[in-house]
């Protein structure tokens, strides 16, 4: 055999691989394409979407600034005639009220200048049928106010709602009355409410009342926010929920809104709700800021 | 004694409204009877499959509202105002199975 032509020892898998060595080539080449493919159009899907959120947030911001801008002059308008022009007849600044109490009362506290239109009202030489159409006006208006701030609290937190029957004793002061605790939760935290009518006062349609609260011992809240406190205060139609409430600790707000008063009884409704739903003046404060985002950090 | 005598009187003439709905827990409560009485006038009205009623009734002021439900009547005390009032009522049972007629 020496000297003589090596026999062909190629078998199945050593032709396979003369064949599929370029197809493997190739096929690594179309990979790799493939993925540049598919990795610039990630790049592309990601800028694209980029460039949609940078333009929304231009919109917006724009449509905010021109809004802003718009308020403003608004407001600077109504404020400035309200308080410049003496001679405006009594309709022009209940209209002026009510342009003012429509568009600002999420930012401002109003009920001075409700006071000071009832003040005027009573002091207006017209006769009692006009003034008792006035008075209605300015009540109608702040009721609507107050039942606007309440839809939108109520749709962030909890109500609670109270029939009060007035007793003479009530009437005349010497004796209080104590309406049923409500328990109620938000966010994961319990608390108690207690409502204490001290007085009230059926002409100017007001109450004096004395609000307990107590937060239990519990997840979320600090050693220093547990316990029971009790605030005193002065509810009429002019006190609107979203600026007239009470601080509590972890960002939350509550109130007590007057919804209807005659000589027989009122209808009282208690709102605990978040303070991102109180009024656009009020700010959190920077510890609460820290907490709620060291709470929205994701945990890997 | 004026004021009085016409508050009476304007008492008597007005017409009061309540609106609102019943529950047990959190379900509505549907075909019931309430009865609103205020003084010697009072008016009957039936919740709705929604568990919604509505009552007009002569007269302001302190009234009763009595819901007719499993052959006991609880009540509770109401004040009719100028305008509609809203009520959200619960019937709640006690540990000697009475209902209690509560607002919420």
């Amino acid at each position: 055999m020496a000297g003589g032509e090596k026999p062909d020892h190629k078998d199945f898998w050593d032709k396979l691989q003369i064949v599929l060595q370029p197809l493997g080539g190739l096929l690594t080449a179309m990979a790799v394409a493939m993925l540049g493919i598919m990795g610039s159009s990630a790049i592309d899907r990601q800028q694209s979407s980029e460039a949609k959120l940078r333009l929304y947030s231009e919109l917006m911001s724009r449509r905010e600034e021109s809004e802003a801008t718009l308020r403003k002059e608004m407001f600077q308008s109504i404020i400035g005639s309200f308080f410049d022009n003496g001679q405006a007849s009594l309709d022009a600044r209940l209209l002026k009220m009510e342009l003012l109490a429509q568009n600002f009362h999420e930012a401002l506290n109003l009920t001075p200048l409700f006071q000071h239109m009832r003040r005027e009202i009573e002091r207006a030489d017209v006769s009692t049928a006009q003034r008792r159409g006035y008075e209605d006006r300015l009540v109608d208006l702040a009721r609507e106010v107050t039942r606007k701030q309440l839809i939108v609290l109520e749709a962030g937190g909890q109500r609670a709602n109270y029939t009060v029957i007035f007793s003479d004793s009530l009437l005349e002061g010497s004796k209080s009355e104590t309406l049923e605790d409500a328990e109620l939760a938000l966010d994961g935290i319990e608390r108690r409410f207690r409502i204490t009518v001290f007085k009230v006062d059926t002409v100017l349609r007001a109450a004096r009342m004395g609000l307990e609260i107590e937060t239990p011992q519990q997840t979320g809240v600090s050693q220093l926010s547990a316990g029971r406190y009790a605030v005193e205060f002065d509810v009429g139609f002019f006190s609107t929920p979203m600026i007239d409430n009470t601080r509590l600790s972890n960002d939350q707000r509550v109130a007590v809104v007057l919804t209807d008063m005659n000589p027989a009884g009122a209808s009282l409704s208690l709102v605990y709700f978040p303070g991102s739903r109180a009024s656009l003046r009020e700010k959190p404060y920077y510890e609460e800021i820290l907490k709620k985002l060291a709470d929205t950090v994701p945990t890997e | 004694m004026t004021s009085v005598l016409s508050m009476l009187v304007l008492g008597a003439l007005a017409r009061g409204e309540i609106y609102g709905d019943l529950r047990i827990g959190d379900k509505y409560v549907t075909d019931t009877k309430l009865t609103l009485t205020c003084g010697a006038e009072s008016a009957d009205a039936t919740t709705d499959k929604s568990g919604s009623f509505r009552i007009t009734v002569k007269g302001s002021g302190k009234c009763k509202l009595t819901a007719a439900y499993q052959n006991q009547a609880p009540s509770v005390d109401v004040v009719l105002f100028d305008q509609p009032a809203r009520y959200r009522f619960v019937l709640e049972a006690g540990a000697d199975g009475k209902f209690v007629l509560k607002r919420v």
